[in-house]
């Protein structure tokens, strides 16, 4: 014990709680000079004292605890040229004055950076490493946060709900008006639920015609998100219904662009798809639900057509204030279980899906970026182990170092700091090349993601992704520095003086270096396994049959305004002269309209009734999707008829009602019976009618959901006989479909100078669209197990190598004493080989166990894919039986004469 | 430094706060002292290493006092000018009356 620890223990019988923090004393106490330290101590003391009185404790803590990170307080002993005496091993020997916590990290950086510039390759190839790791992660994690864990803009958004219908099959899809309305007047857990449907309007009279995201609406929706307009008022309940108000709010956006922010815009005119509509509010700065509407306007309703039966909105809702979605959803239950008793036509097998807006908007993205998170950290990890086994191998040559350092009164902790801070430098370096791969990254990967991933807006990097890079090169630092460190500094001073740094092979050292490769060719497995799968997946989405050829197809979407085109005949004219008029175009092969694009996210479901046969029970009721097509879309589509015929230009409002249906549907329903001939009669209409059709034709199944989905059942009617006014033109062409668009413009514009395309786009694009969430993954898992192979690659050289060069003596030794090539290269490799069969086994088993993570992003195979689980392996063999190679052809030429020389 | 190699403004200070202490100029005296009188607030270790630095430098001259008689009372290092301590302060004080007297009528200095 010093001279002050004593006179501490004097004083803290007396005045316990005035002493300052008791670490942070004995602290100082070893910093200040032995002679007339103690004077300054008290001082320190007495100021505490002073302090506490004044601030309390707390405060007076801070500040104790700064005076020791104080050099003044540490140059106390250098003004008096103290020489302290340090204990090394069981002697005292002088050593150098004590430094300042300051100090040491002074002068360690310098010393680190001192030898990190003696050994350029070394450094470059740490660094790079290092920042490769952690630029991945901090790109995905900037991602992730973005997307997953930054709350969305809106006050209080936890409370968001969105509500569907549930359907029991594991589909959800949109609610009816009904349905909404009970379940906002019986729910106690929601505070409001507002239906809406999105459209495009064509916007006229404000300069050319264009297209505007609008939103129809059965209320406003800025209470339920906790807003309040800018200007004037939201969109009242009882403006929608059967006659709806010509009254809108618009957007903060719109009004700037097109209005100047003029307060007077309130009581203006808006007239688009040819309706005059009265502004009435402004939206507060920044709304624009859903994804970038700009107008909210009320939803017209038929209440024939729209019973409980039409499911044509979609939801947004707000639970009470301090309410859970699990309880919002036990009593949507609850309340679903009492509709299906009142309204069994309609409501049997139908429950509510009641879900956060966050989970909602971030979908199924969720998976999909926390396995690239994974995938990232073990790339880091792979990183990290390969680093630790360069350090390793280095510190194997500065044994000698240390054990001078050690003599001259370095103690173990002193040896570990200096080594720690040269692996904090080359983190922190690996960490700022992180960060500017990172923004690199973030770029590439805001554009690459296209509709793969949602909030694509919110992604950058910001302070969290800041703190979680500084949280990664704290935790890289230690996991590649801690244990060289420990090891090195352990028995420096007798190991190495005895070995004189020459040194040979250690045991521990070298378990170790053969655990770290055997971990990270496990986790370029598990890597490679991961993009195996996703490669797999992608092949199996490529190789989907649609149902329909894709290439060469344009399509262009065209919602006709209501106002204008009123009836079934003016809207047949209007697509039937497009038709005509884009076929005359060069290259046109042939043009079809359909409602309910494949792909096209767009569709009606309706219920069927079979004439002959009595009306099912509820829940036994054949559904089908009902899609309008104009007479050239199957052929257009090249979808074939397979038994009688498709739909002709004959078949319209004067003709007997026909449809053609799929083969599915046509086997679910009739079985082995000809459907030809057989009417069918479908609930959900066009608002044009809805007789009975006789079934003319049987068409080839189509993929029209998604690629992954089973062919659901369809109907296909005649465009001319039930509408409705949104279609979706399909050209096939022998020349490049993108060339046509120009084209077809125009052809648009002559019909109908006031009208906006919806959409104008290639099949190929819509199917490219649909592969791009897996196209996104594949590339991402593919990039970070081509670096883990890489890594690995690397480690399993390097620990080859280190063998080699450790063994020579040996090896010469067995060639003096008549060893052919064939045998070194055996124990080479033995030895080469053995960590990296180790990691292989190990990888294929996590990868086995670890399986079902991704069983959600893969398709048309299983998580243990025979194929990748037999490809992997062996690519992994023969890359490391390469790695290994190298250094063993080198110890088959050493020279036995020059090793014993040397020796 | 040799003893005559100027002195910092804090150097100054604790001189003087030395000479006006008389008997009782100790550390935390001095660090009082300079609070009172000009409005410095410096750290304890601050002062300690100024005075030790005065000392080495023959400036300052130092003794152990006897403990104060109450009970846990401490002894202090007490401090007092040296004749090369008193010539330096002078000289600083020369230096300073020069440079003022070569500004004399500057008129935002004031009357000096």
């Amino acid at each position: 014990m010093t001279r002050h620890d004593e006179r501490h223990d004097q004083t803290r019988s007396t005045d316990e709680c005035s002493m300052p923090p008791r670490m942070a004393r004995r602290m100082l106490a070893r910093l200040v000079p032995t002679t007339r330290g103690g004077e300054l101590l008290t001082d320190l003391d007495d100021d505490y004292r002073e302090r506490a009185a004044l601030h309390g404790r707390l405060v007076a803590g801070v500040w104790y605890w700064a005076q020791v990170l104080r050099p003044s307080t540490t140059n106390l002993g250098r003004e008096l040229g103290e020489v302290r005496t340090m204990k090394v091993g069981s002697h005292r020997v002088p050593g150098i004055a004590p430094k300042g916590l300051p100090d040491i990290l002074r002068s360690e950086t310098k010393y680190a950076f001192r030898s990190l510039r003696q050994r350029p390759g070394f450094s470059t190839l740490v660094v790079l490493t290092l920042g490769l790791g952690i630029g991945a992660n901090t790109a995905i994690f900037t991602v992730v946060n973005g997307v997953l864990l930054s709350p969305l803009a809106y006050p209080d958004p936890e409370g968001l709900v969105v509500v569907a219908s549930d359907w029991g099959d594991g589909t959800t899809g949109s609610m009816s008006l009904p349905d909404i309305v009970d379940l906002e007047t019986e729910s106690t857990e929601l505070a409001s639920l507002v239906g809406y449907s999105a459209t495009d309007v064509s916007m006229t009279g404000l300069g050319e015609p264009t297209l505007v995201p609008a939103l129809r609406v059965q209320k406003g929706l800025l209470s339920t998100f906790g807003l309040a307009p800018t200007l004037g008022r939201d969109i009242a309940p009882g403006e929608s219904g059967a006659s709806p108000s010509a009254v809108v709010m618009i957007g903060h956006g719109f009004w700037r662009d097109h209005f100047d922010a003029s307060p007077d815009v309130i009581g203006s005119t808006l007239t688009f798809d040819g309706i005059a509509y009265e502004i009435v509010g402004v939206a507060p700065p920044g709304f624009d639900y859903p994804n970038g509407r700009q107008l909210w306007y009320p939803r017209g309703m038929d209440p024939e057509d729209c019973a409980r039966g039409c499911h044509a909105w979609r939801t947004i809702g707000r639970l009470v204030a301090g309410g859970t979605v699990e309880s919002a959803r036990a009593e949507a239950d609850a309340i679903a279980a009492r509709l299906t008793d009142a309204y069994p036509a309609s409501n049997t097998d139908k429950t509510f899906d009641l879900r956060t807006l966050r989970d909602q908007v971030v979908g199924d993205a969720r998976t999909g970026l926390w396995l690239l998170l994974g995938a990232g950290l073990a790339v880091l990890l792979i990183a990290c182990s390969n680093v630790a086994n360069l350090i390793l191998a280095r510190a194997e040559t500065r044994r000698g170092e240390a054990a001078v350092r050690t003599a001259v009164g370095a103690s173990r902790g002193r040896l570990i700091a200096s080594m720690l801070s040269e692996s904090a430098l080359l983190a922190l370096l690996g960490g700022g090349l992180g960060l500017a791969i990172a923004g690199g990254g973030v770029a590439l990967l805001r554009g690459m993601s296209g509709n793969a991933v949602p909030r694509v807006e919110t992604i950058a990097i910001d302070v969290t992704v800041l703190a979680f890079t500084l949280l990664l090169v704290t935790g890289v630092t230690l996991a590649f520095g801690l244990a060289p460190a420990l090891r090195t500094s352990r028995d420096a001073l007798v190991a190495g003086i005895r070995r004189g740094g020459r040194g040979s092979d250690i045991g521990g050292g070298r378990g170790l270096r053969n655990a770290l490769t055997m971990a990270e060719t496990a986790l370029a497995v598990v890597l490679l396994f991961g993009a195996g799968l996703m490669l797999r997946t992608f092949g199996e989405l490529y190789a989907v049959d649609p149902g329909f050829e894709t290439d060469d197809v344009l399509r262009v979407t065209i919602n006709l305004p209501e106002a204008s085109y009123a009836d079934l005949e003016s809207i047949r004219t209007f697509f039937r002269t497009l038709e005509e008029r884009i076929a005359l175009q060069p290259g046109v092969e042939a043009v079809g309209s359909i409602y309910g694009a494949p792909l096209s996210g767009s569709s009606t479901t309706g219920d069927v009734l079979i004439e002959g046969r009595p009306e099912p029970p509820p829940g036994q009721k054949v559904e089908a999707w009902i899609r309008s097509i104009g007479p050239g879309y199957l052929e257009t589509m090249r979808i074939p008829v397979l038994e009688g015929r498709g739909l002709s230009p004959a078949d319209d409002r004067s003709g007997v009602p026909v449809a053609v249906v799929s083969r599915a549907f046509a086997r679910a329903v009739f079985g082995d019976v000809n459907a030809i001939g057989e009417r069918v009669r479908i609930t959900a209409s066009f608002g044009h009618g809805s007789p009975y059709h006789e079934i003319v034709g049987i068409a080839g199944d189509v993929r029209s959901e998604s690629l992954t989905s089973t062919p659901v059942h369809d109907i296909y009617v005649p465009q001319g006989q039930v509408g409705p006014r949104y279609m979706t033109v399909n050209v096939r062409s022998s020349l490049p479909a993108g060339g046509l668009i120009g084209a077809v413009r125009s052809e648009v514009r002559r019909l109908d100078a006031d009208l906006a395309i919806q959409s104008i786009e290639t099949v190929a694009e819509t199917v490219r669209g649909e592969t791009a969430s897996t196209r996104f993954l594949l590339f991402m898992v593919g990039g970070f197990a081509s670096l883990a192979l890489v890594l690995a690659a690397v480690g399993i050289y390097g620990v080859t190598a280190y063998l080699v060069s450790r063994r020579v003596r040996e090896v010469g030794v067995r060639v003096a004493l008549g060893a052919r090539p064939t045998e070194i290269l055996r124990l080479v490799m033995v030895g080469g080989l053995g960590p990296a069969l180790a990691g292989l086994a190990l990888g294929i088993g996590l990868s086995l166990a670890g399986g079902r993570v991704v069983e959600g992003v893969i398709y048309g195979i299983t998580p243990r894919d025979p194929w990748t689980l037999g490809v992997v392996p062996l690519f992994l063999l023969l890359v490391a039986v390469v790695a290994v190679l190298v250094p063993a052809f080198r110890a088959t030429r050493v020279d036995p004469a020059t090793v014993l020389r040397a020796e | 430094m040799p003893p005559h190699e100027g002195l910092t403004e804090l150097e100054q200070l604790v001189m003087l706060s030395v000479i006006r202490l008389r008997d009782s100029a100790y550390a935390a005296a001095v660090r009082r002292d300079l609070a009172e009188a000009a409005s410095r607030r410096i750290s304890a270790a601050t002062v300690h290493v100024t005075l030790v630095r005065l000392e080495r430098r023959g400036l300052l001259d130092s003794w152990e006092s006897k403990p104060e008689p109450v009970r846990g009372g401490r002894s202090r290092r007490c401090f007092e000018m040296t004749p090369e301590g008193v010539s330096a302060l002078r000289d600083a004080r020369d230096v300073m009356d020069r440079m003022w007297a070569r500004v004399r009528g500057y008129p935002q200095l004031g009357e000096v």
